[in-house]
């Protein structure tokens, strides 16, 4: 190999200092400098080819139960709470909506009240075809071609929401202001927080997979939230689809949702 | 020259708002900015050496963090390979802050010096300044035989580590650091009293910390051990039972 | 040219001072927007695009309608428009800048707005309206600044400036086009989810963007030697009257797909609009004041003998100006939010320092408008008004 890894980055900060020309040069060489090594997988990480959950609601047993998911998730991500001036501004990975609320266009009068007020647990579904994506006009949210995990680069996005408008769950949340303050709990130091301006969502906690551990949720909820890889015949999430009558959120968009929900489960046969 | 008092007139305005940045700043010289390293987890450090060399990082370490985030981000890799061998999680900060641990007196040191103001704060979480320092950065006596197990003890309901128990620490991390095939167990207990559930919660959380003070003196994840006790709430009395205990194992997995 | 535009009466000085007033208090609100976040607006989780992005739709199309009178002028030498070709050109100068304007402060993170060029995005429609609006700004300065400056010399405008007449000519219906596609392709977005929204949008721009240059028009006669002509201006007339049909029909094209299928996600949007949803019904006085102000102008305007009377015509013209400004620039964008993805509503109004901000950046527009039009309209006087081309 010609040139090793300084003298490659010497000459991209050099070439930078002339001009754009060095984004161009680093951005066709950087191929090289990967193969070369300098940054690899924590060996610990989880791998798939395409992330997926597969939400049991029949092994939900209580509202705490479902509490400790959302809690979960947003202890450790720094989620700020409900702004009490501005409810309609907030923000939220992961929370409970009705089955007409989650489902909307399969309401029926008659489903049995159980059915009716099963608090569903929602989030990104981190979908095969995600519209976000396509609509993003800097790739701040982009489908990882390694995992199928869609994920949000905080400092590329410029806060337009165009992935807001395009996103049919309402996964996503805007930072309309500043949410340090209205982080109650105490910080979690290993996460940033975000910063006012910037669209924020599940990541399938790509931070904790990346270090071997499953996501938060899936972590806390006692079985009732199977994850894996959709590609893998014996992984967690399949075993449940292939126990159990699933359904998925908003199928016919063609966005191909990676949330998987069991609604009549065994548990409750 | 037409109009020529309004010509001289606008040109002297132009004059002085051109060179206000030299006047205003007359006369007052900006200290030379000398970031410290002056920290517990640094001074922990048998040899002192940054991801990669001190003048490559002073150059460097802008681009260097943007390429980081991007492979954590976009591609999922974490580790960063130095050109020693050495592998680094890629994390402002897990990785860099947890050494770097004196931000005012580190970062901003140059950054107010060159009148920058990088972004990076605006999300990431500035590390509580002096967090480990106090008993530590003296220097703890680093013991040549294996330290027996040390006690952290702790008030109801906190897991805050207690300023007295920082020496112990410090000692078991000096050994830990010498001996890098010594590996360290933890185990945290609460009381009798109160919510199972939540002392569950609260023992680990009082774990946690105690990883944290190890973490903090650069001792990494595999060489620490979790146990979690088979009975939580054990101890002669109530006092005695809100502790975490901390014992050194020789060889690495227990 | 500029300093045309440093010459002026009482009045003209009164009235830049006046927008001068307003753009000072917008930039002051803006201040407070860039430290504060865009939570001093009333935009919500629910309601993620509110006022700034809806006066961006509504103006790319004023910005289109310049085609609507280089169009016959260049292309079929219709002689009456000479006279005008060139307030159609300088209508779309600040309504492009505008559009920026308002995307702009519409941005969370505006100082990142460099990053639609540093990542271009081939797949995202917002960075192909970034590129057509900015080459649409482009060709309106280069077009209408050469031709005025070659009318002040009293010669023909170069003959290189003919292609880019009719490159703009064929890129004005783009910009729209594209806007359309913004709303058009979400799944998931019912109400804009519909093929004919582009063809919405090209109508509603060609019957609004001429109304407005009618005012324009009678506005610069009164207070200028120049007159933009009798001819010019009924056939503006003409203009806004067939294109306000087309624009109605394609809304009952709507109504008819949404109500006789009766698909709820088709019919939610309109009944909360028109009539209100689930006793949310914040939008349905303004959307009825659009609606019968619509019928109102239609009516006057399908009558020859009563849009030749300027004065009835010019009232007609503010009917439909309001109208559709109601509809695009507010109902179209705030009802493709409601309902939710979740069939929950939440309602949406401007904040005030929301709406001062807009302000703001009309009175910019409107800055620029009037420069642009004092310079045109000072050579018009020099030059007796005929372009040559």
């Amino acid at each position: 190999m010609g040139v090793n890894r300084r003298e490659f980055l010497k000459f991209v900060s050099i070439s930078t200092l002339l001009g754009l020309g060095g984004t161009a040069v680093a951005a066709s060489v950087k191929k090289e400098v990967e193969s070369s090594g300098p940054y690899i997988p924590d060996p610990k990480a989880l791998n798939a080819k395409r992330w997926a959950m597969a939400v049991d609601m029949s092994k939900f047993k209580s509202d705490e139960d479902v509490q400790k998911c959302i809690d979960a998730c947003h202890q450790i991500h720094n989620v700020p709470e409900v702004d009490p001036a501005h409810p309609t501004q907030e923000i939220k990975w992961i929370w409970t909506e009705s089955y007409e609320r989650a489902f909307p266009g399969n309401e029926d009068e008659y489903l049995a009240a159980h059915y009716k007020h099963m608090p569903f647990l929602v989030l990104c579904n981190h979908c095969e075809n995600p519209p976000c994506v396509r609509v993003c006009p800097t790739k701040a949210t982009f489908k990882r071609h390694t995992d199928g995990i869609v994920m949000m680069d905080m400092h590329r996005c410029i806060g337009c929401r165009f992935c807001m408008a395009a996103c049919p769950y309402g996964a996503r949340s805007f930072n309309f202001r500043d949410p340090r303050p209205f982080i109650k709990k105490e910080l979690n130091p290993e996460f940033p927080t975000r910063t006012k301006g910037v669209v924020e969502k599940c990541t399938f906690c790509y931070e904790r997979l990346a270090r071997g551990m499953q996501p938060a949720c899936a972590e806390v909820s006692n079985g009732a939230i199977a994850f894996g890889d959709l590609d893998d015949p014996d992984s967690p999430v399949r075993k449940v689809i292939d126990n159990n009558f699933t359904v998925r959120r908003k199928p016919e968009l063609g966005t191909h949702p990676s949330v998987y929900y069991v609604i009549g489960g065994k548990e409750h046969a | 020259m037409y109009d020529s008092g309004k010509i001289i007139a606008g040109l002297i305005i132009f004059i002085v708002i051109a060179s206000l940045p030299f006047t205003l700043n007359l006369g007052k010289a900006a200290a030379k900015p000398d970031p410290s390293i002056n920290t517990f987890a640094i001074n922990q450090m048998a040899k002192k050496q940054c991801v990669e060399s001190k003048a490559y990082m002073k150059t460097t370490h802008m681009q260097m963090l943007n390429n980081w985030r991007d492979e954590v981000v976009r591609d999922g890799n974490r580790l960063y390979v130095a050109s020693d061998g050495k592998e680094y999680n890629m994390s402002l900060q897990n990785t860099c802050m947890h050494c770097h641990s004196n931000k005012a007196k580190f970062c901003d040191e140059c950054h107010n010096y060159v009148a920058v103001k990088p972004y990076c704060w605006d999300c990431h979480i500035i590390p509580k300044e002096g967090a480990f320092v106090p008993v530590a950065t003296k220097a703890a006596p680093v013991p040549a035989a294996v330290p027996g197990p040390v006690n952290v003890h702790f008030a109801v309901g906190k897991y805050d580590i207690p300023a007295e128990a920082q020496h112990g620490l410090a000692a078991l991390a000096a050994y830990l650091q010498k001996n890098e095939s010594a590996s360290v167990v933890i185990s945290g207990y609460t009381d009798k009293t109160g919510d199972p559930a939540k002392n569950e919660e609260l023992a680990k959380n009082r774990a946690k910390a105690v990883r944290e003070v190890l973490r903090a003196a650069g001792i990494s994840d595999e060489r620490i051990v979790m146990k979690k006790p088979e009975v939580i709430t054990g101890g002669a009395d109530n006092a005695e039972a809100r502790r975490v205990d901390v014992s050194i194992a020789e060889g690495k997995g227990v | 040219m500029l300093e045309k535009a440093l010459k002026g009466g009482r009045t003209y000085w009164t009235w830049v001072a006046a927008l001068l007033a307003v753009i000072g208090v917008g930039v002051a609100c803006y201040i407070y927007q860039f430290f504060m976040g865009l939570g001093i607006t009333g935009m919500s989780r629910d309601v993620s695009w509110g006022f700034y992005i809806a006066q961006f739709t509504f103006l790319v199309g004023v910005a289109a309608s310049g085609v609507m009178v280089v169009l016959p002028f260049y292309l079929h030498d219709y002689k009456a428009f000479g006279k005008i070709t060139i307030l159609g050109e300088f209508l779309a100068i600040p309504a492009v800048l505008m559009c920026m304007l308002f995307i702009f402060v519409d941005m969370g993170q505006p100082l990142r707005v460099l990053n639609v060029l540093l990542h271009p995005t081939l797949n995202s429609v917002m960075f192909y309206d970034m590129c057509v609006l900015a080459g649409y700004l482009v060709l309106n300065i280069l077009v209408g600044w050469t031709s005025l400056g070659a009318e002040r010399k009293g010669i023909a405008p170069p003959k290189w400036v003919k292609p880019f007449v009719i490159l703009s000519i064929a890129w004005a219906p783009s910009i729209h086009t594209v806007t359309a596609f913004l709303y058009a392709g979400l799944p998931g977005r019912h109400f804009w989810l519909s093929a004919i929204m582009a063809a919405r949008f090209l109508a509603s721009a060609f019957a609004g963007g001429p109304a407005l240059l009618i005012i324009l028009a009678l506005i610069v006669r009164k207070y200028s030697k120049f007159d933009p002509g009798k001819e010019a201006i009924q056939t503006l007339g003409k203009i806004v009257t067939y294109f306000m049909i087309t624009s109605t029909f394609f809304l009952g094209l709507e109504f008819f797909t949404a109500f006789y299928s009766g698909i709820p996600g088709h019919m939610q949007s309109f009944i909360y609009l028109y009539k209100g949803l689930d006793g949310h019904h914040q939008l349905v006085p303004l959307m009825w004041i659009s609606t019968i102000f619509a019928v109102a102008a239609l009516c006057i305007l399908v009558f020859p003998f009563l849009r030749r009377n300027e004065t009835i015509l010019a009232i007609a013209a503010a009917m439909v100006f309001i109208s559709l400004w109601i509809d695009k620039g507010f109902g179209l964008i705030v009802g493709g939010f409601v309902p939710n993805p979740f069939e929950g509503i939440t309602e949406y109004w401007p904040t005030t320092p929301e709406f001062l901000i807009a302000a703001g950046v009309w009175a910019i527009g409107f800055l620029v408008l009037t420069i642009l039009y004092k310079i045109a309209v000072s050579i018009k006087e020099e030059s007796g008004g005929e372009a040559i081309h």
